[in-house]
């Protein structure tokens, strides 16, 4: 040990007790949890941790390889979203909608869930100079389904809701008022799950095997979160509410496509109703013992994404009584994307 | 992690993780603690014990950190106190609290490259090895090494210039 060494361990003990905490943090991070919820519910596939999971799962639940069915689904939105028109405009808007089932209840007299919703649009500027907007409203929470419903009742009701797993935060039923706010660089991945920019997605190469290392580069760059999951992720965030150019689009297509463990889901319809194809992957079990896959619903003939959903596959022993195998946990629907001249209304 | 164990959690590492984030040169350390925590909350389902959570939760702060310092460009010079931009923001408890020779230390470390940094803070501040830091960074416990003591040359090299 020489001597700077020691000198630097002193230096930062006294530096370190400088840095008080405001007796108000608690508070504040339930608030930005609120305001991340409505954003984008919840989890995408997960941290560093959890990728050993992820994959015992896939192992596990042993689905018969429908791989190469995806990889051709995902090779026909390719091309579809290739031939798209590029179109150009100050901001690329997205209108979407958000959704997590939470869960709630009080101590000792039973779980039940409630869904809350948002609605999100999003103003990404052409400018790389200019400001990303986001304006959210709340939408509010109500009981999930009539079971959940029946449950409320016995509860007598309650006009806010208390979150039953990993804290106590209060969920209120009432919408909230809208909220326009700049997007600061550094702040996407608190919004979305990915710190990507705008300014990052026009830089991005077309060639699907050169678009893979550009964005594993930016998964490191960004977070402690890393495997194919992240890809997914990643790649699904892209395609839902970035302002990439059709070549873009079509080449994360065909990087999905090269994703091991990808399958083709079938036929669905997302919870704004539209029927779309879905591809997943397993996300691996939650802190209840619940099995998720997450999945990308899109419209294969135009090749446009339609939805990020994460789709609880088996319920754990400590889920909500009421939850079932089959719901889906968190959604973000994009309902309308495009090029626009306008920015936020009074912006 | 169990039901209600998050406000254990906040309460356990909140404080610590503001003061690795205050010593990483963050301009507002609670800030990025508190952001910490809500994105470890959005993760919660894949982190299943407190340790694992622990580990998330140091990552996010060194790497919320790296970026806003980027984003900010805050490329700082030589600066007599190291978190403060100008004489104003210095606490009055830093000038008080840390010594002279301390201060003079704690600048050189904050113009050194990030990587650089971390490693030191986690090393000789949370007393990590070189395989918990490499865990926490995404890097190899050979990379840890090699920063490191690249970090400890330019330190010293830089305290000699002053001397």
């Amino acid at each position: 040990m020489t001597m700077v060494e020691d000198d630097l361990r002193e230096a930062l003990r006294s530096k370190a007790a400088v840095f008080g905490t405001d007796p108000e943090a608690m508070g504040r991070v339930e608030r930005r949890i609120r305001r991340n919820r409505n954003r984008r519910a919840a989890t995408a596939a997960g941290a560093a941790f959890a990728v050993a999971a992820a994959a015992v799962a896939v192992g596990v639940t042993g689905q018969h390889d429908d791989g190469p069915a995806a990889r051709e689904l995902l090779l026909t939105a390719a091309d579809a979203a290739a031939s798209a028109p590029a179109g150009t405009g100050r901001y690329w808007h997205t209108s979407g909608l958000s959704e997590e089932l939470i869960q709630v209840g009080s101590p000792g007299r039973g779980t039940y869930q409630v869904r809350e919703r948002a609605r999100t649009d999003l103003w990404m500027p052409q400018d790389a100079a200019a400001p990303a907007w986001i304006r959210t409203s709340g939408l509010g929470a109500a009981p999930a389904t009539k079971a959940d419903e029946a449950v409320w009742r016995a509860q007598g009701s309650p006009a806010t809701y208390r979150t039953t797993e990993n804290g106590d935060v209060k969920i209120p039923a009432k919408p909230d008022k809208p909220l326009t706010e700049r997007i600061k660089p550094g702040g996407y991945g608190e919004r979305f799950g990915q710190e990507l920019t705008p300014e990052d997605v026009r830089t991005l190469p077309a060639d699907p095997a050169r678009l893979r290392t550009a964005l594993l580069r930016l998964i490191k760059r960004a977070s402690a979160d890393e495997g194919d999951e992240q890809l997914f992720d990643w790649g699904g965030s892209l395609l839902l509410r970035y302002p990439a150019s059709p070549q873009v689009r079509a080449a994360t297509y065909r990087m999905l496509a090269g994703l091991p463990g990808i399958r083709k889901l079938g036929t669905v319809t997302d919870r704004a109703g539209r029927t779309g194809t879905a591809v997943g992957l397993n996300a691996g079990v939650d802190a209840q013992g619940s099995r998720f896959t997450e999945r990308l619903v899109l419209d294969p003939k135009t090749g446009r994404a339609l939805a990020w959903e994460s789709v609880m596959t088996g319920k754990g022993g400590k889920a909500a009584g009421t939850a079932r195998a089959g719901q889906v946990e968190t959604a973000q629907l994009t309902l309308e994307s495009g090029w626009t001249g306008e920015g936020p209304p009074g912006r | 992690m169990d039901e209600a164990s998050f406000t254990a959690l906040f309460n356990a590492h909140y404080g610590p993780l503001v003061r690795l984030a205050g010593l990483l040169g963050a301009d507002d350390p609670e800030d990025i603690a508190q952001d910490a925590f809500a994105r470890y909350y959005r993760r919660r389902r894949r982190l299943r014990d407190d340790a694992a959570a622990f580990a998330y939760l140091r990552s996010t702060v060194c790497n919320l950190t790296r970026n806003r310092r980027r984003h900010l460009g805050v490329v700082r010079r030589a600066l007599p106190v190291l978190f403060a931009r100008t004489e104003e923001d210095v606490p009055a408890d830093f000038t008080a609290m840390v010594r002279e020779d301390h201060r003079e230390l704690l600048a050189a470390l904050d113009a050194l490259p990030a990587k650089q940094r971390e490693v030191l803070v986690l090393r000789y501040w949370m007393d990590l090895s070189e395989r918990e830091i490499g865990k926490v960074m995404g890097i190899s416990a050979g990379t840890v090494k090699s920063h490191a003591h690249r970090a400890v040359a330019a330190l010293q090299g830089s305290l000699r210039e002053k001397a």
